[in-house]
């Protein structure tokens, strides 16, 4: 477990939360509309705050306080949102998000547990260099896949590719450097890639900085609105189980 | 991946057509599974699915010695190969030598006779208070300061393990009351040990160890990033326990009695 910052009021201008309302469990979306989805099967979950592309909800699991908290996209806003809310205090994120596959024979309605990431991306060059690995905690991951396991969805465990261009992987031909980036996406098929997303490999190199926990869990694109239901139950769950676990390891 | 026009989608269909595997590149020479790989000495049938890695023919012999009931296969360059029998699993044990060449030679033809999972037991040395003396690492990732590891992977793609071999490597060191840790190992090419002091590039090593530790990694070692980089080429799983002392230093007993447990 992960030291916890005694200071209670620290407050953030960027997010525009102060460090008690939000919890020490983050669920971290991109989408500022999914966040009351996720935040729906915490008790009292309500609005604390609102700014930009940052909305905040907070609600009580078991007793623990967590949080939900919307990043916008890419790995600039990820490491904003992400350096904020460990400076107000938090100790576990897990990443919520949709990606695309990569892998020809993906079934859409799985979720897709990212392991580790491939860091095509500049922002976590400036926290170590690219022979860092960008994994997740053991403990966040675990917590995931035995949630995914119980409620029986189908999901994979893998490495996913954290990217800085969204068109250039939905339209490879119109970009100038169309011939790198075909053969860029070739080398990634054939590592064995699962999907393609893009904020997870800051968020793991960041947290392994700053020596917080973190794991991430994706949706296919293509896939049905039962997934996003699916995926916020896995959720729900995931903290749950690290929220028990964490009191017993405290206890015992 | 599919964009929605249909003329990128054909070119990218042609594009990404590839031969697959290498024994169907040399369909031809088809007796690379009916001859003993040139290495290691063994063929297609020998040994079994689980394999343990050690750093040198004494720890295999070692490993004999505990669990009586083995079988010698093969004894090339340094590569001592015992298959071991117990009441619960079979495995087979080899030694690799020091440095991810040998280890990277030696994966590649045990995956081609057939080995699914690797198990490596190495040494290293401990960057951080948190990884005491003897104390054992379990890598979950590594950091590829090595040269094996970039020829496998390009760089941006991380080296990292299979998370169901990790724990339960996890809960048998758990249950055997073995302490350890789980983190990310600096895998570099020189014996953190003892070469750091006497090389011309001292000052710029020591710089990128601290960096590293910043970053949060426990221990550097000499091959845990080319294992977990091989074995994403050849789509096994692998993971990677290491132990805070001097390299081909004699395995400590509780760690070779657990093995059937970590193995299964």
């Amino acid at each position: 477990m992960p030291t916890l910052i005694k200071k209670a009021n620290l407050h953030s201008d960027i997010l525009n939360v102060s460090s008690n309302q939000i919890g020490k469990y983050i669920l971290l979306p991109g989408d500022p509309a999914r966040v009351p989805f996720l935040a729906g099967p915490f008790e009292g979950a309500h609005e604390e705050a609102r700014k930009w592309t940052h909305v905040t909800y907070t609600g009580l699991l078991d007793g623990q306080k967590v949080s939900v908290v919307s990043t916008g996209m890419g790995c600039p806003a990820m490491a904003t949102t992400l350096e904020e809310l460990i400076r107000l205090g938090a100790h576990t994120f897990i990443r919520v998000g949709t990606s695309g596959t990569i892998q020809r024979k993906t079934d859409p309605s799985d979720l897709i547990i990212t392991w580790a990431a491939a860091r095509d991306e500049r922002t976590s060059l400036r926290y170590q260099p690219m022979s860092f690995p960008a994994v997740a905690d053991v403990e966040v991951t675990t917590a995931l896949m035995d949630a995914a396991h119980d409620l029986s969805f189908g999901y994979q465990v893998g490495i996913s590719q954290s990217k800085d261009a969204f068109y250039g992987e939905h339209d490879p031909l119109g970009m100038i450097a169309s011939h790198a980036l075909l053969e860029k996406q070739k080398i990634f098929e054939r590592s064995g890639l699962l999907c393609s997303e893009m904020e997870v490999s800051t968020l793991f190199v960041i947290s392994a900085v700053r020596s917080v926990r973190a794991g991430g869990i994706m949706m296919l694109g293509g896939s049905k609105p039962q997934t996003l239901e699916n995926i916020t139950r896995v959720c729900t769950h995931a903290l749950k189980y690290l929220i028990h676990r964490d009191m017993e390891s405290q206890r015992g | 991946m599919t964009t929605k026009n249909p003329f990128s989608n054909f070119v990218y269909k042609l594009y990404s057509f590839n031969l697959g595997y290498r024994k169907f590149v040399c369909w031809w020479k088809n007796d690379i599974l009916k001859k003993n790989q040139y290495h290691i000495g063994l063929r297609k049938g020998e040994g079994s699915v689980n394999v343990v890695m050690v750093e040198t023919p004494e720890q295999v012999r070692q490993i004999a010695e505990y669990y009586r009931n083995f079988k010698v296969l093969a004894d090339h360059r340094e590569y001592l190969s015992i298959l071991i029998h117990t009441s619960t699993i079979d495995f087979l044990v080899i030694s690799t030598g020091i440095g991810t060449p040998p280890i990277a030679i030696g994966m590649e033809e045990l995956a081609i006779i057939g080995v699914k999972r690797f198990f490596y037991l190495g040494s290293c040395k401990s960057l951080s208070s948190l990884l005491k003396e003897d104390e054992f690492l379990i890598v979950k990732a590594a950091i590829k300061e090595d040269g094996t590891s970039r020829e496998y992977l390009p760089m941006i793609i991380p080296a990292v393990g299979d998370v169901d071999l990790i724990n339960k490597a996890r809960s048998a060191f758990k249950d055997m009351g073995i302490s350890f840790k789980t983190g990310i190992s600096l895998t570099v090419d020189l014996d953190p040990h003892h070469l750091p002091a006497q090389i011309p590039l001292q000052a710029q090593y020591e710089q990128q160890i601290q960096v590293f530790k910043e970053g949060g990694a426990l221990a550097a070692d000499r091959a845990a990033a080319g294992i977990y980089a091989v074995a994403t080429k050849i789509h096994r799983l692998a993971c990677c326990i290491l132990r805070a002392c001097e390299a081909e230093s004699e395995l400590p007993l509780p760690l070779i009695k657990s093995l059937p447990a970590v193995l299964s």
